[in-house]
């Protein structure tokens, strides 16, 4: 009995001692204001397990956790998880009123250093709502940022309240139920994108102006501090010299004049690793024709290509049309009558609005020139191929000042009434037409 | 005497004759001579029999237009898809013989998916050069959708034809 009220007193020493600690202690364990949720890592992440062992049940001693040296040469992103069983005492008497509310916390008993940096794992264990002894399983894990060496302290077994006036608890382990630390190396995964100046959408296909190219990490590795360096920028573009762009080894933007099409590189350092990744630009030729170098125009037209689906099988492609025009008043309108049920892979209706006084009426063919016509276009002959512009395109009777475009996978056709105006590839010279 | 054949030139330029008269012309020419003026879109009723159709005059500007294009898309690809040469427009020609119709009108039956000599009505024939046919059916049986199906066969009207293609 005299053994245990001494060691009890020796605890609550400790304890007290803890709780008036130094701040500014090179010893002393920085505490969280706060409470750590328990880190809930994306379904998708993945890492490697560098270490992970069980503990002994009694020793406190520091260990060094297992991972080589030199395995965090470079700072890492390591997942730390500490599970275990665990055993809260308060101190008889002295804290006897102390209730654990959502707000309690205490220390789990492992702390992990790398370098200089200690880890702790707060609020590890929430053992409910009343006073007194607790015993209870605990799992918990924490991003952090490794670089270097790492070593292991289980703790002496105390903490102590944030909250004034401090309550401070002892620990224990509980015997014979392992006590487990995890190390895992998390990969990063990054990606490029490309943002646009405010109040441009960005499509496949965009005008030529400045672009923002960002290479991009999930929240949640920004969040833990995910180490990073931006090492270089390079820009290709489909037509003259490569060029190296200006880099700052931590602005994840690298922002351009883009005036044809090309693909940006970046090269960084993640979380060790020397990674790359890129991003192209598909800058939408300059057509020559006001109506057809309007924005919403040519994103229709995108728009409608894409709904063709001249890609797919044969059952799956349509005809897509729609109409652009100029009423008397001038006011503008575009109609589109994409996925018609009646529309087929080889025909498609739209109608003129009312008044048109200037347009264009636009539809697609879902094939390349030459080509077989998809097998599902009803026909007397297999194996018929297509022309560019059908006979229909040549016949239609288009309004005064409006004329015909068909859109197919390598070419764009412009006619009029009975009237060819111009072909030309749909890829042009560092630039896409629609 | 019927003449068979015209130069398809001066078929749609008697085309604009009787689009502008209002006639239909049915004549006989000693000679050839060929017109400046542009195509017209009417067509021009000028078949010996029930089995030879007028061609449409778009058809003969897109014919003419193969056959003499440089460009890659209607000119080089066109002839590579139409099996047609490049040869001068008035190598074309507007062909109204009954016998040949006929020929032809079987021939188109015969070379489709389910082969019926019965299946086409009616063509329209041109004659490309020495060597070549272009048979249009009439008709429903001849459109796929917004393209109208046309045959290219020898001057023997051999099966399979030489290239079936929409315009």
């Amino acid at each position: 009995m005299a053994w245990t009220a001494t060691v009890l007193l020796l605890v609550t020493l400790a304890a007290m001692q803890a709780c008036s600690e130094d701040a500014t202690s090179p010893l002393r364990f920085p505490r969280e204001t706060r409470p750590l949720a328990n880190i809930v890592l994306p379904t998708d992440t993945t890492g490697t397990v560098v270490f992970s062992t069980t503990l002994p049940l009694t020793d406190t001693s520091p260990y060094l956790i297992g991972f080589p040296l030199d395995t965090f040469s470079q700072p890492r992103l390591v997942q730390l998880t500490l599970s275990g069983m665990i055993e809260a005492h308060n101190i008889p008497g002295e804290y006897a009123d102390r209730v654990f509310g959502p707000d309690g916390w205490w220390d789990q008993p492992f702390s992990v250093s790398l370098i200089d940096i200690y880890v702790f794992f707060n609020n590890v264990n929430w053992l409910g709502p009343a006073p007194g002894d607790h015993t209870g399983d605990s799992t918990r894990s924490r991003i952090w940022v490794a670089n270097g060496p790492g070593h292991l302290n289980r703790g002496p077994g105390f903490t102590c309240d944030i909250v004034m006036p401090h309550d401070c608890w002892s620990y224990s382990y509980v015997s014979g139920h392992a006590q487990n630390i995890t190390v895992k190396v998390l990969d990063v995964p990054t990606g490029m994108d490309v943002e646009t100046v405010p109040g441009v959408t960005l499509t496949s296909h965009v005008p030529a102006g400045t672009y923002t190219f960002r290479w991009a990490m999930p929240t949640w590795e920004l969040n833990a501090g995910a180490p990073y360096k931006i090492q270089a920028w390079h820009w290709y573009p489909v037509n003259g010299p490569d060029s190296i762009l200006s880099s700052d080894t931590l602005t994840r933007f690298k922002t351009r004049m883009v005036s044809q099409s090309g693909t940006m590189r970046v090269t960084a350092l993640v979380n060790g690793v020397v990674r790359t990744d890129s991003a192209s630009i598909v800058i939408r030729c300059h057509m020559g024709d006001t109506v057809l170098d309007n924005q919403v125009i040519a994103d229709t037209m995108e728009k409608a290509w894409d709904l063709t689906k001249a890609d797919s099988a044969p059952d799956q492609r349509r005809e897509q049309p729609f109409t652009y025009w100029t009423d008397s008043a001038n006011a503008t309108h575009i109609q589109t009558n994409f996925n018609d049920p009646n529309s087929t892979p080889c025909t498609s209706a739209a109608n003129w609005g009312p008044q048109a006084k200037t347009g264009v009426i636009v539809h697609t063919h879902p094939f390349t020139w030459p080509a077989i016509m998809p097998v599902t276009c009803p026909k007397g002959w297999a194996g018929t191929q297509a022309a560019m512009c059908s006979g229909d395109d040549d016949r239609n009777n288009l309004p005064i000042n409006a004329f015909g475009v068909v859109i197919q996978r390598d070419y764009v056709c412009e006619y009029k009434t009975h009237k060819r105006l111009k072909n030309f590839h749909r890829t042009g010279p560092g630039c896409q037409y629609p | 005497m019927m003449l068979h054949s015209i130069s398809a030139r001066m078929f749609v330029a008697l085309g604009a004759l009787a689009g502008s008269s209002g006639l239909v012309v049915a004549v006989a020419f000693g000679a050839v001579k060929e017109p400046s003026a542009p195509r017209p879109v009417a067509h021009l009723l000028l078949a010996d029999s029930a089995e030879c159709a007028a061609p449409d005059s778009m058809l003969i500007q897109d014919v003419d237009t193969i056959v003499t294009g440089t460009d890659s898309l209607y000119g080089i690809n066109g002839r590579l898809m139409s099996k047609l040469p490049m040869i001068p427009t008035e190598s074309v020609t507007v062909i109204l013989d009954s016998t040949i119709c006929h020929r032809a009108r079987i021939a188109a039956g015969m070379a489709a998916t389910v082969p019926d000599s019965n299946m086409v009505a009616s063509v329209s024939v041109l004659k490309v050069g020495a060597t070549r046919y272009v048979v249009s059916p009439i008709g429903t049986v001849g459109q796929v959708g917004e393209w109208h199906t046309h045959l290219t066969f020898d001057s023997t009207f051999s099966l399979p034809p030489l290239a079936a293609w929409a315009w």
